[in-house]
């Protein structure tokens, strides 16, 4: 249906121009429609209910391994999930401490309603922004003739149709939703909000397809109703940079004062409630058709699918400062109430623990995301670009990064502009938005460290190195705060310089330094970087053997420290990515027919022609191209170009 | 580009073989081999970069680590652009001998030398602008020509057994590095079974296999396991005269090792391209001295073990001792040759060959050692039974083995270099991105791909969840 069409339908009338309409404000949402409001372009983003903007439907928690990395890159880029979460977070933690430094990531639990509310504040003071409660149905869009479309608006339930340039939409798990609670199952949203009725079916009217996930959250207790003196402690640290690059370049540091969180096992109790009641269980009576996360199983799933495992760890966190609510995690379930109940009481601590919210699965529709470009564009739709959830991913960081990437090409395609991709080697954003685009995924999509190849590149560290001049180029980010991270990495350099030259003989007070973290004296003078490269030296030991050292803040000390004691590894991860670069940047034409290349094999010839891969490198990681087609695919590349050039 | 090499003369047996390499500073890599003798030009004190674009020299090639000379060769340069590629390329031209050819590409592999792609010579040269644009059409049928060739011999019984076992020690190591992973991704989980030691272990286990399958097929199947020909037959059926001539056919690589506790000669050679031991038996017929039972017993398992028995029958042996003597030898082994040609014909031969037949032995021959008489027929005995029991030709063990090989070299180079990581207490993010690197390569001959494989192996092990 076009504007035209929508505008005949009785009681239609056109509620606003923009040049992009954002669906959906979840985190996804949020980081999509201030991306193109701060790129000058006049967006409204539309809500399904406006208390419930950036909510937090399950953990209370921001950050984490990969997802801490994630939110450090979209604040590179420009975006506001990390300032925000500064704002929110009642306890901080840098996990992964000991496990080298690609792997530290930073995890924050977050005052739940608070954050709700503080995005919604910064959104309402963006400028260009509009933000309207309201229940979208109908993406509008006109014929190409040639089963592609071109978005040009939206309508909302009220039959208000709003042209825009662009549309985003970030339906998270809203999209023709029903709850299940054992035999409880409910047309609705997740915290019982209204759900998204008739968009999933205009979607589809353009043969966007269509799948359906599921997943699931934890009971919530009365924190005065739980025994704490039998569970661990866990308390938050302050040694921990705050997510946002712009506060920690203030020197902006985390609270003093944080709330902790505790953990549980479960007891012999808690599995014999759950194996006596399984035959009430929906994921294993057929009700939940849905495909489950395996990284997020439900408590009954863990007891049936690890046997051998007599326990299963429980985390119980705040939900915010202003609220006795504690989330369990590890808790899940989709069985009914009442074995609910038996189930939270069996756990330590917990006997008497009063119950506020039931634990729920939720099934949701998606699109299939290989059916996206690498800018989140649909191959079907153009200027139609979609976030979050709704391309199969999971998760609060994964959802605002693909957010980030989608309102920036929102606003690049409004303004003509090429898109921005951001690629395996730059981001973790990168690898999400390439796995899910590139192989698609048959579970919810969790980002985990391990699926990035060059991880030892990609810390939470140097996210701004890697994205923030992207993000100063799309206009993200101010000159300002530009000029400051060029500041910050000359420094670094010309730190790492002078270490490189600084030698320091073999005197007896570098000796006691040396024995200190288990090294020895070398026979002669030697750098200050080649003492850093050992084991267990920090920078902050050669302190006292380094009187010329520079006043220089924490983070680039640690990151200093970080590039010369990883230098050699750091090196050979550049190597690869500079080969991964190359089949990167060779572009396919998107009019390429495979059936004329000869030399590929069937499957080869038959998965290029449905995914159309925009370059050689992502064809290369398609499932079933193999070495030689990628070979067979350049010489034919080159001989189009017409002409040899290497 | 990085260098590259393949043997380029065409599969099987020849008198000479030629290998190509093709790449930035190939000379340089290559001259630690390549010991220049005598240019065309008659230099004796040349080094293999000082050749200039189309000058030969004579040269030995020899394996660096141990200083071994593996062949004397002729070693031509092409200077790039004026080459076939368009790069700076070197052509070895060395003797035909599988062992050889496998030798040569395994140094040059080691010399940071890779092994080639399917079709990437041409390729590479097409991509230098060096074949007409029309051509692209052949070149990338070249490509999907080789590379099915290539798919199609490591499908092969052989290929599929080692890939069989080099999957099964990835197996291993995605244990150890999902153990790894696992503690990385899910640190507050308490649900870590194996502990660094148990990972150390699994590490070393696997980089102990790789390095024993990267020796045997990188030297090459046959040079390890050379194929055993017993020589069999009553006393005085020729076995010696044939052994000496075998002897003396055989060039330079020929070594006799000395009766073993067997009481047997073996004569290692390289027949037809074919690594072989002979082994030379007592002969065989019912005794009753207790010393000679002892040496046809011995001649009896020696053919047990053979791969191709030679059994002799001289022009007086009778239909009677050849009855008896045969019995229980592997009739698909088996392969018949009437000696001393030149005398004349033993009188029941077609009563032998047809019983030979109907049990169903399929190989004989009349022969001539003084004469010299169809001698060469050992040549094909050897090639056929080498062909049938590799079900390969020798291009793709030479190809398939070097790339393989040197794979497993990488990945094992890179294994050890994990361990040392461990001992000396780096991250372990950083021990990991190396475990990762060794399973790219090993990836490339078992066809897994790391990070699908990695989180399938960390969800299906692990226990893990909100």
């Amino acid at each position: 249906m076009n504007i035209e069409e929508a505008l005949k339908i009785d009681n239609a009338y056109l509620a606003g121009e923009y040049d992009v309409a954002v669906v959906g404000a979840g985190h996804a949402g949020c980081e999509a429609a201030h991306a193109c409001a701060a790129m000058g372009l006049r967006t409204i983003l539309f809500t399904l209910h406006l208390d419930s903007l950036a909510n937090l439907p399950c953990n209370p928690s921001i950050g984490g391994t990969a997802k801490g990395q994630i939110v450090r890159e979209v604040d590179a880029l420009g975006g506001i999930m990390g300032k925000v979460a500064d704002d929110c977070l009642i306890q901080m933690r840098m996990l992964n401490r000991t496990k080298g430094p690609a792997v530290h990531s930073p995890r924050a639990q977050m005052d739940r309603s608070k954050y709700s509310v503080m995005m919604k504040k910064f959104l309402e003071d963006t400028e260009n922004l509009d933000i309207r409660q309201g229940h979208v149905t109908a993406l509008l869009a006109s014929d190409n003739g040639d089963g592609t479309y071109k978005a040009t608006g939206v309508m909302t339930e009220s039959k208000a149709v709003y042209s825009a340039k662009a549309v985003v939409i970030c339906s998270g798990t809203y999209m023709e939703a029903r709850t299940i609670r054992g035999e409880v199952i409910m047309e609705s949203g997740p915290d019982g909000l209204p759900r998204s009725v008739g968009l999933s079916e205009s979607l589809s009217g353009y043969n966007i397809p269509i799948l359906r996930f599921k997943t699931g959250t934890p009971v919530r207790v009365n924190a005065n109703s739980v025994d704490f003196s039998v569970m661990e402690v866990q308390e938050g640290e302050h040694d921990v940079p705050p997510f946002s690059f712009e506060n920690e370049m203030n020197g902006r540091g985390v609270p003093e004062e944080q709330t902790p969180c505790y953990s549980v096992w479960t007891t012999p109790e808690t599995r014999e409630v759950i194996f006596d009641n399984m035959d009430r269980s929906p994921l294993y009576s057929g009700v939940i058709k849905g495909t489950g996360p395996r990284y997020c199983p439900s408590i009954e799933d863990k007891f049936v699918k690890f046997k051998d495992k007599t326990r299963h760890q429980i985390f119980v966190e705040p939900m915010g400062s202003n609220t006795r609510e504690m989330y369990l995690q590890g808790f899940s379930t989709s069985l009914p109430e009442d074995v609910q109940v038996r189930m939270v009481h069996s756990l330590p601590g917990l006997g008497k623990a009063v119950i506020q919210r039931s634990a729920y699965a939720i099934e949701y529709d998606l699109i299939e995301p290989t059916t996206l470009k690498r800018s989140l564009e649909s191959k079907i739709v153009s200027g139609l670009f979609t976030a979050g959830q709704i391309n199969g991913s999971s998760g609060y960081e994964e959802a605002a990064g693909q957010g980030i990437v989608a309102g920036i090409n929102a606003g690049r395609y409004v303004q003509g502009r090429d898109a921005v991709i951001i690629d395996r080697s730059q981001g973790y954003i990168g690898v999400l938005v390439d796995d899910l685009v590139t192989k698609g995924t048959n579970e919810p999509y969790r980002m985990m460290t391990s699926r990035a190849e060059y991880r030892l590149f990609l810390r939470y560290d140097n996210a701004d190195m890697r994205l923030t001049p992207v993000g100063h180029e799309v206009g993200l980010i101010s000159d300002e705060r530009y000029e400051a991270f060029v500041r910050k990495y000359d420094a670094i350099r010309s730190e790492r310089e002078r270490l490189g030259r600084t030698y320091v003989g073999p005197t007896l007070e570098l000796e006691k330094i040396l024995i200190s973290a288990g090294s020895t004296l070398p026979p002669s003078g030697i750098s200050l970087a080649e003492l850093l490269r050992r084991p267990d030296v920090t920078y902050e030991m050669l302190a006292p053997i380094d009187p010329k050292r520079p006043e220089l803040t924490r983070d680039i000390c640690k990151e200093v420290e970080t590039d010369i004691k990883y230098e050699g590894y750091l090196k050979l991860e550049e190597e690869k990515i500079k080969k991964f670069i190359k089949l990167e940047k060779k572009a396919i034409p998107s009019d390429t027919d495979y059936s004329k290349i000869t030399g590929l094999r069937l499957e080869a010839r038959q998965k290029l022609d449905r995914m159309k891969p925009e370059s050689v490198g992502q064809a290369s990681r398609i499932s079933g191209v193999s070495p030689a087609d990628i070979s067979v695919l350049l010489v034919y590349l080159e001989s189009i170009k017409g002409g040899a050039d290497v | 580009m990085e260098p590259f090499c393949a043997l380029s003369t065409p599969a099987g047996v020849s008198g000479i073989a030629v290998i190509r390499a093709s790449g930035e500073g190939v000379s340089l890599k290559a001259s630690k081999a390549l010991k220049i003798l005598r240019t065309t030009g008659d230099r004796t004190e040349a080094a293999l970069t000082d050749l200039k674009g189309y000058e030969s020299a004579y040269a030995r090639f020899i394996d660096p680590s141990d200083n071994r000379t593996i062949d004397d060769v002729v070693v031509t340069f092409f200077e790039g652009p004026h080459s076939y590629t368009g790069e700076d390329m070197i052509e070895i031209s060395c003797h035909g001998g599988q062992a050889v050819r496998q030798e040569i590409l395994r140094v040059l592999n080691e010399l940071g030398i890779r092994p080639a792609e399917p079709g990437e010579f041409t390729k590479t040269a097409f991509i230098n602008g060096k074949l007409d644009l029309t051509e692209a059409e052949a070149v990338m049928n070249v490509i999907s020509a080789d590379s099915s060739r290539a798919l199609e011999a490591s499908n092969s019984q052989l290929m599929g057994s080692l890939k069989l076992k080099i999957s099964e020690a990835e197996d291993m190591l995605y244990k150890a590095l999902s153990s790894i992973e696992m503690m990385i991704e899910f640190p507050e989980h308490d649900d870590t079974p194996e502990n660094t030691k148990t990972v150390e272990d699994m590490i070393e286990g696997v980089k102990d296999l790789f390095d024993s399958l990267a020796r045997s097929y990188g030297r090459g199947r046959l040079l390890t396991e050379r194929m055993k020909v017993a020589i069999l037959g009553l006393p005085n059926s020729g076995k010696s005269t044939l052994l000496n001539f075998l002897a003396g056919y055989s060039r330079a690589i020929v070594t006799d090792v000395p009766g073993t506790t067997r009481d047997m000669l073996e004569y290692n050679t390289e027949i037809e391209g074919v690594p072989v031991t002979f082994v030379d038996t007592a002969g065989i017929r019912e005794t009753d001295d207790e010393i000679e039972a002892m040496g046809v017993k011995l001649a009896r398992i020696a053919a047990s073990e053979a791969d191709l028995i030679l059994y002799l029958i001289a022009p007086e042996t009778s239909y009677g001792d050849v009855t008896s003597t045969i019995e229980g030898l592997e009739p698909s082994k088996l392969k018949v040759i009437f000696t001393k040609s030149d005398i004349g014909d033993n009188p029941s031969k077609d009563e032998i060959v047809n019983m030979l037949k109907e049990r169903g032995v399929d190989g004989t021959a009349s022969i001539s050692v003084k004469a010299d008489a169809n001698t060469d027929i050992i040549g094909r005995f050897v090639k056929d039974t080498y062909e049938k029991a590799g079900g390969l030709n020798a291009s793709d063990i030479t190809v398939l083995g070097a790339r393989h090989a040197e794979l497993l070299r990488s990945a094992s180079g890179k294994l050890s270099e994990a361990l040392g990581i461990i001992r000396d207490g780096i991250g372990v993010d950083v021990c990991s991105q190396v475990i990762r690197s060794a399973l790219d390569d090993s990836g490339q001959i078992t066809g897994r791909v790391v990070s699908d494989e990695l989180v399938e192996t960390i969800f299906s092990r692990f226990c893990i969840g909100k």
